[in-house]
């Protein structure tokens, strides 16, 4: 916990706190930090006609307008921080444990997978379009919804030895096909197994098609 | 102490009594399986109770809460991966015994000290918690508001990383509360933009699910291909001895004390106190350099703080509805969806919930010691299970749970977008803990404000006039900027040191 940078540059300006040292979060901490500031610039636009309040002397308006202007003013502090960590380190200064994981990451082969967090945000959109559609039944989208993503994840080789086991009925081939049947198993039994104990036994209004 | 064993008996029932199992069992399992959080497993489990007696809700959330901070010392000590951030402490000990061929041993370490720390921390949750009500219902308005920013700024301040992060998170999560009708100011609508469904505000599950289910979803699945070292597991010791009792007693308790005095800090969770246990007893320790390699004291003071945490977070929740860490803020959620006041009053108003929560605290401790002694083995296998297989179906849970309060589609939306957004706040490395409390907390604050404001005819002065007010706001300012001049020392010696 609490590691040190492993190779720390340089003296340490103070910005209120100590500075980020790493200029990959610098970069994303800027990106956020507008996005941020435009929430709040709307918030306040938003706030500003309120009206003042009838039965008490605060009103509506003044407490999420302090958090706003709270919130762009630390947005400011952090931005100043990424903007002199950014002018300061070039090269990413990564601390001890960092630099171990990235060891273990390399040596294991590991890739991060971001496309393939982002592919399963858009199919999670598409399913919730379907349900709200109210074309299909809840059980027969999250089925489908549950195979696609597990398929996807499970990557392809699982998916080519079910091809050649599906084209050839050779016994070889199963082993590897199993994450196929597995995966069908768990969509068929959560999708329609939720359906029922949601629908029958929670009450729960999900869309039945 | 009538009412307490009339809890006891309670819970001791059929149904409370296998809720406090369920809760415990999944709990636990969810703690083993790297990814899935405690908070994340409540937030799932709310929609479940909404057809519960209040009771037998919270039971079964409490023996959840138990399971998951135990669960997590599976896979810290069998995988150095810790199952929940709190077991990071358990890691660095855990981890080397295991890997020395001690696994059980290592993991009866863990399983006795998690369980001597919740039974303490109880007797703490049983002693405390009344009179602490007591005092809490002379509060006023203006002495709730201030603690109320007095917890925030705690909350901020010793949230991990920067304190100006943790500042801007709980900031954050109270602006999302702002949205709504507005019934103090006329029934106006606030920050709706014209749109229906924001006038009953953004929803507490759809946000709470989005923020740490669906968020840590995300991170998942972009570390899906993440290979885990891992340890082979033998139950050989997972029971200890006399002698290690006699040797761990003194830490135990200590630590266990630390981590319930920790937990009854408004907002700081299991992780901060089996850090600072684990940093005392390594100080206090005759062989401090045994710590990091494979020390059982280490295991012992990181396991007893963390489970203490529960009974001492409990106690700011029921005594004055504070959450004492963030699961608590989700069980406040969980009172507030079953219609149930939190706060000073809710000893007075609903006796029967605070003693099943208190009898469901100690119970699932007892439960989770047995449950863990028995079943280790077969509960670290889980681990093993393939992420793919795993993930999906949390992710539609996380649709139906943010879907079942209004089965509004609208809460699904708002949902994913939570996730969104709680993903790259985690990748900013922006905590997320003082979000959601900052959520939960914000109407709380702006309903007392009003209400003082109301009876001074909006004079603000009592903040700095009435002693605890005041109290309250010197300790803010105090943590407010104690860590801003301590990093300011340390930036000037580095720059005097050149």
């Amino acid at each position: 916990m609490g590691s040190a940078p492993a190779n720390s540059a340089g003296a340490n300006p103070f910005v209120f706190g100590r500075p980020i040292v790493n200029p990959t979060i610098a970069k994303r901490d800027i990106g956020l930090m507008l996005f941020i500031i435009a929430v709040c610039v709307a918030v306040l636009i938003e706030s500003w006609d309120l009206p003042p309040g009838t039965f008490e002397p605060l009103g509506s308006g003044p407490v999420p307008q302090a958090i706003a202007f709270l919130i762009i003013g630390l947005c400011l502090i952090i931005l100043a921080r990424a903007a002199i960590a950014l002018a300061r380190h070039r090269v990413p200064q990564k601390t001890a444990e960092e630099l171990e994981m990235e060891a273990a990451d390399a040596a294991s082969g590991f890739h991060p997978r971001p496309w393939s967090a982002t592919a399963v945000l858009v199919m999670s959109g598409l399913y919730i379009v379907v349900l709200y559609l109210g074309v299909l039944g809840f059980g027969v989208v999250s089925t489908f919804f549950l195979l696609i993503v597990i398929l996807f994840l499970l990557g392809r080789p699982p998916l080519r030895a079910f091809a050649a086991w599906v084209t050839s009925f050779d016994r070889a081939h199963l082993p590897s096909a199993m994450p196929v049947f597995i995966a069908i198993g768990i969509s068929v039994a959560m999708g329609f197994g939720c359906e029922f104990v949601f629908t029958k036994i929670f009450y729960v209004d999900l869309p039945t098609g | 102490m009538a009412p307490l064993f009339e809890g006891i008996t309670h819970i001791l029932t059929p149904i409370p009594f296998l809720l406090v199992g369920l809760g415990t069992f999944l709990g636990i399992i969810g703690g083993a399986i790297p990814g899935i959080t405690g908070a994340m497993m409540i937030a799932l489990t709310l929609p479940l109770t909404f057809n519960m007696i209040p009771g037998n809700a919270l039971a079964l959330l409490i023996g959840m809460y138990v399971g998951a901070i135990s669960g997590g010392l599976i896979t810290a000590t069998l995988m150095r991966m810790p199952g929940t951030p709190a077991a990071v402490m358990t890691t660095f000990d855990g981890y080397p015994m295991a890997r020395a061929g001690q696994p059980g041993r290592a993991l009866g370490f863990g399983i006795a000290a998690s369980f001597v720390g919740g039974i303490i921390s109880w007797i703490f949750l049983v002693l405390v918690s009344e009179p602490l009500s007591d005092l809490a219902t002379r509060f006023g308005p203006f002495e709730y508001f201030t603690l109320v920013v007095m917890a925030m700024v705690l909350i901020a301040s010793v949230s991990q990383g920067s304190m100006v992060k943790g500042l801007l998170s709980g900031a954050l999560g109270m602006l999302v509360a702002m949205p709504g009708v507005d019934p103090a100011a006329g029934g106006f609508p606030r920050l709706t933009w014209d749109v229906l469904y924001l006038n009953g505000g953004l929803g507490l599950l759809p946000v709470l699910i989005g923020v740490f289910a669906v968020s840590q979803l995300i991170a998942d699945i972009v570390d899906i291909d993440r290979t885990i070292e891992r340890t082979k597991f033998s139950t050989k010791g997972i029971l200890m001895s006399f002698k290690d009792w006699k040797n761990q007693a003194w830490n135990m308790l200590r630590s266990s004390v630390i981590g319930t005095w920790i937990g009854i800090l408004p907002g700081i969770g299991a992780n901060i106190g089996s850090i600072v246990a684990y940093t005392t007893a390594k100080n206090m320790s005759k062989t401090p350099e045994k710590f990091g390699t494979g020390s059982e004291e280490g295991i012992v003071a990181s396991e007893s703080a963390n489970n203490a945490t529960i009974g001492g977070a409990l106690i700011p929740l029921i005594a004055m509805g504070i959450p004492g860490s963030v699961i608590d803020a989700i069980l406040i959620g969980a009172l507030m969806i079953h219609a149930i006041q939190p706060g000073p009053t809710l000893f007075l108003n609903n006796p029967e919930i605070v003693y099943a929560m208190i009898s469901a605290c100690l119970l699932a401790n007892i439960m989770m010691y047995g449950i863990m002694t028995s079943s280790v083995g077969k509960i670290a296998q889980l681990m093993f299970t393939p992420r793919a297989y795993v993930l999906p179906p949390i992710l539609v849970f996380c649709v139906i749970g943010s879907f079942a309060l209004n089965n509004l589609f609208f809460d699904v939306w708002v949902m994913l977008g939570f996730g969104i957004f709680g993903y790259f706040l985690e990748r900013s490395k922006v905590p997320l803990g003082p979000f959601v409390i900052g959520f939960v907390l914000a109407p709380i604050a702006e309903s007392k404000l009003r209400s003082g404001l109301m009876m001074t005819d909006g004079d603000f002065s009592p903040v700095v006039t009435r002693p605890l007010p005041l109290i309250f706001v010197i300790i803010s300012i105090i943590l407010l900027f104690w860590p801003f001049y301590q990093d300011w020392k340390k930036a000037r010696n580095n720059n005097a040191k050149g």
